[in-house]
């Protein structure tokens, strides 16, 4: 089967992205946490340093240097804050009093804060400090600082767990995701795999469930129930065609005799004369049938949907009674209409005056010489219905399913005029505009119900 | 009577060449868009008869050509398509009538002979008559020979629209579209009970029949003279 590359693979990017988004977060989570505590100490440290040393240098005016050297001596011995550092120098940036030995090198007169090394006091090893300096108004210099030795170390430790969590997540990430997917994959190519199956000519295969339900599942059921309506339009594609060479050979075939026969007979004006003419009313017949099923194929097909409009129901079933109406009558049938309330539809105007002009003719058709027509159209709360009742021989239970297939006649109707696709019509009107059809017993008689579903909301 | 055909189909030209002769027209052929659009601009005629699928130049395009120029002449569309919102596409485009292949010859003949008298005025009659038939369009009444005919809403729109044809063949399928707006095949013979009721109505009883039948074709009601 075919393999995507990385750059096009859906999986892929699934799992660099999430990988990526992880790895955000914890950036994120660290930067918050850093920011909200170590950043915050920093700037504290700062600002005691600016403070101590500008509180430094005003308490030292006006002092003599010795003054200023017990004063800084006193800050260093008594109770200092573990860090503090100081450093009273000369002019000349020599040692007077304090526990920073030295004067750092490159610093002097008054400066901001500097981060420096310097060798501290006790033996301590060379360690980073922040300090301060800041020229008296006497002219010595004063270093005000803090050690940054713990906070450095502090800030080291959080870096490199940072970055070990963020290789950890990267591994972590791309792994678990990389192992999601091949699950994904697997079930991705089930269906690639089914599906080519089926190109391929295997039509009876179905996309296997694997049981559990989910979004998979629900994909392949999906599948399989659009490849059994295939089916099943396919099938219904080749009856079609096999009851039209079936049903439509024999008035083929009756014409073509009767133009032999008046071929073989006498050479006779009157003779070909009144054959043509029965000729044509046959050809009539047969393109009538054809009509009849271009029409059944352009309704099955969906494609008025596109054109379908406002009518209304009740006017389409008055208007149609009044075209049957006298006909019916001729018969012996008495035709009721119950439609005097507008009732509006979306749906293709000409298509259900046709099914119900169907359904009327196969009632005077069948129905015997004193019976009763009943047609009821209503906007019911779940939507238009239609009902037409006839007190005819109806149709057995049994035979009802196949009474809507094209070209059924019942074996009692199979002398009367019409080709069998009455109720076929019907079937796609009524599916093109999503209603239900339903045949029922009328006791005596067929009762045909059109159910349509409800277009508009009810106050 | 000059009839302008427009049919790519040497089958159907051919035949409706013939039949329309036969008939009593004068009858030219183009068998391509281009040439019919010059042939209708360039000659007098009194009826088209225009295929909607023609090479060069499709049928529909001709007509709103034609109609942009101001030529009113009627015309008949022939199609072999026959779903409803293409017949309202022939008819929006500036045609007079739709039929669809394949048709009765009887049919076309019958409507070319409805668009012919269309081109007369005749609109805005508030009565209508033949022989001693007469219609009151205000009244909705009818009476023949002085005597008043109980008509039914949907035989006085029949016999309106005989009498507006009036020494025309009207077919069944004119009825239906003219008279309730429908295009579908009626399978068993509707409109024949409706003819028969109204005969019964207007015809019996009086001298002469006025409502004639013309076998496989259609019905006529007689000529006014």
């Amino acid at each position: 089967m075919k393999k995507i590359g990385f750059s096009r693979s859906f999986v892929f990017r699934y799992a660099v992205t999430l990988t990526a988004l992880l790895v955000a977060l914890e950036m994120i989570v660290f930067g918050f946490l850093y920011w909200s505590t170590f950043a915050v100490y920093e700037r504290g440290i700062d600002a005691a340093i600016e403070a101590d040393a500008d509180a430094l240098r005003n308490q030292f005016v006006g002092l003599a240097v010795t003054e200023m050297a017990v004063i800084i001596t006193r800050r260093c011995t008594d109770e200092p804050g573990e860090f503090d550092e100081y450093l009273l120098a000369t002019r000349s940036y020599e040692f007077i009093a304090g526990n920073i030995r030295e004067w750092p090198k490159g610093i002097g007169g008054t400066s901001g804060l500097i981060d420096v090394v310097l060798d501290g006091v006790k033996d301590r090893e060379p360690e980073f400090h922040r300090v301060r300096a800041v020229t008296l108004t006497s002219g010595e210099h004063l270093l005000v600082g803090r050690n940054l030795t713990e906070l450095e170390r502090i800030r080291g430790l959080i870096w490199k767990a940072l970055l070990r969590t963020v290789g950890l997540s990267v591994l972590l990430g791309f792994g678990g995701s990389y192992a999601l997917s091949r699950g994904l994959s697997a079930r991705l190519d089930n269906i690639n795999r089914g599906s080519i199956a089926i190109l391929e000519g295997d039509t009876g295969c179905r996309m296997p469930l694997s049981g559990r339900g989910d979004e998979f599942d629900v994909l392949s059921a999906n599948l399989n129930d659009m490849l059994d309506r295939i089916k099943t339009l396919m099938r219904s594609m080749q009856e079609v065609t096999d009851n039209i060479a079936h049903d439509m050979r024999k008035p083929i075939s009756r014409l073509r005799s009767r133009i032999e026969v008046t071929l073989m007979g006498a050479r006779d004006a009157d003779a070909y004369r009144q054959a043509l003419e029965r000729t044509v009313e046959e050809a009539e017949d047969i393109i009538a049938v054809f009509n009849a099923l271009l029409t059944i194929a352009m309704a099955e097909s969906g494609a008025p949907r596109e054109r379908f409009e406002e009518i209304d129901l009740a006017a389409i079933a008055r208007s149609t009674v009044e075209i049957y109406g006298p006909a019916a009558e001729e018969t012996g049938l008495h035709v009721v209409v119950d439609a005097t309330e507008p009732v509006p539809l979306t749906g293709d105007r000409h298509l259900i005056a046709q099914a119900l002009a169907n359904l009327l003719d196969n009632a005077i058709k069948h129905a015997p010489g004193t019976g009763k027509v009943s047609i009821l159209v209503r906007d019911e709360p779940d939507g238009p219905r239609l009902v037409i009742a006839d007190s005819g021989p109806g149709i057995p239970a049994e035979f009802r399913d196949r009474a809507v297939e094209r070209f059924t006649r019942m074996e009692q109707s199979r002398t009367t005029s019409g080709s069998g696709l009455g109720l076929s019509l019907v079937r796609a009107v009524a599916r093109l505009h999503a209603a239900s059809l339903t045949l029922d017993d009328n006791d005596p008689g067929l009762k045909v119900t059109l159910n349509f579903p409800a277009t508009r909301m009810r106050s | 009577m000059r009839v302008l055909v427009i049919e790519d189909d040497i089958e159907t030209g051919r035949y409706l060449v013939k039949g329309l002769g036969e008939s009593g027209y004068s009858v030219d052929h183009a068998e391509d868009g281009p040439q019919g659009l010059l042939l209708a601009t360039s000659k007098p005629y009194d009826v088209l008869i225009v295929d909607r699928m023609l090479p060069g130049l499709d049928g529909l395009s001709i007509i709103e050509a034609l109609r942009k120029n101001g030529n009113t002449t009627p015309v008949l569309i022939l199609s072999a398509k026959d779903q409803v919102p293409d017949r309202v596409a022939g008819l929006r485009a500036g045609g007079d009538d739709y039929l669809v292949k394949p048709f009765a010859f009887a049919e076309l003949l019958a409507r070319i002979e409805a668009l012919l008298r269309r081109g007369q005025p005749a609109a805005r009659q508030t009565r209508l008559r033949v022989a001693d038939l007469e219609m009151d369009l205000l009244t909705r009444t009818v009476t023949r020979a002085e005597k008043p005919i109980e008509l039914q809403p949907r035989e006085f729109r029949v016999l309106e629209y005989l009498m507006r044809h009036s020494g025309q063949v009207v077919t069944l399928t004119m009825l239906l579209e003219n008279v309730w707006d429908y295009s579908f095949d009626p399978q068993t013979n509707v409109i024949d009970v409706h003819i028969s009721r109204l005969r019964q109505k207007i015809d019996k009883g009086f001298d002469r029949p006025l409502l004639l039948t013309v076998r496989g074709v259609g019905y006529r009601l007689v000529e006014n003279e």
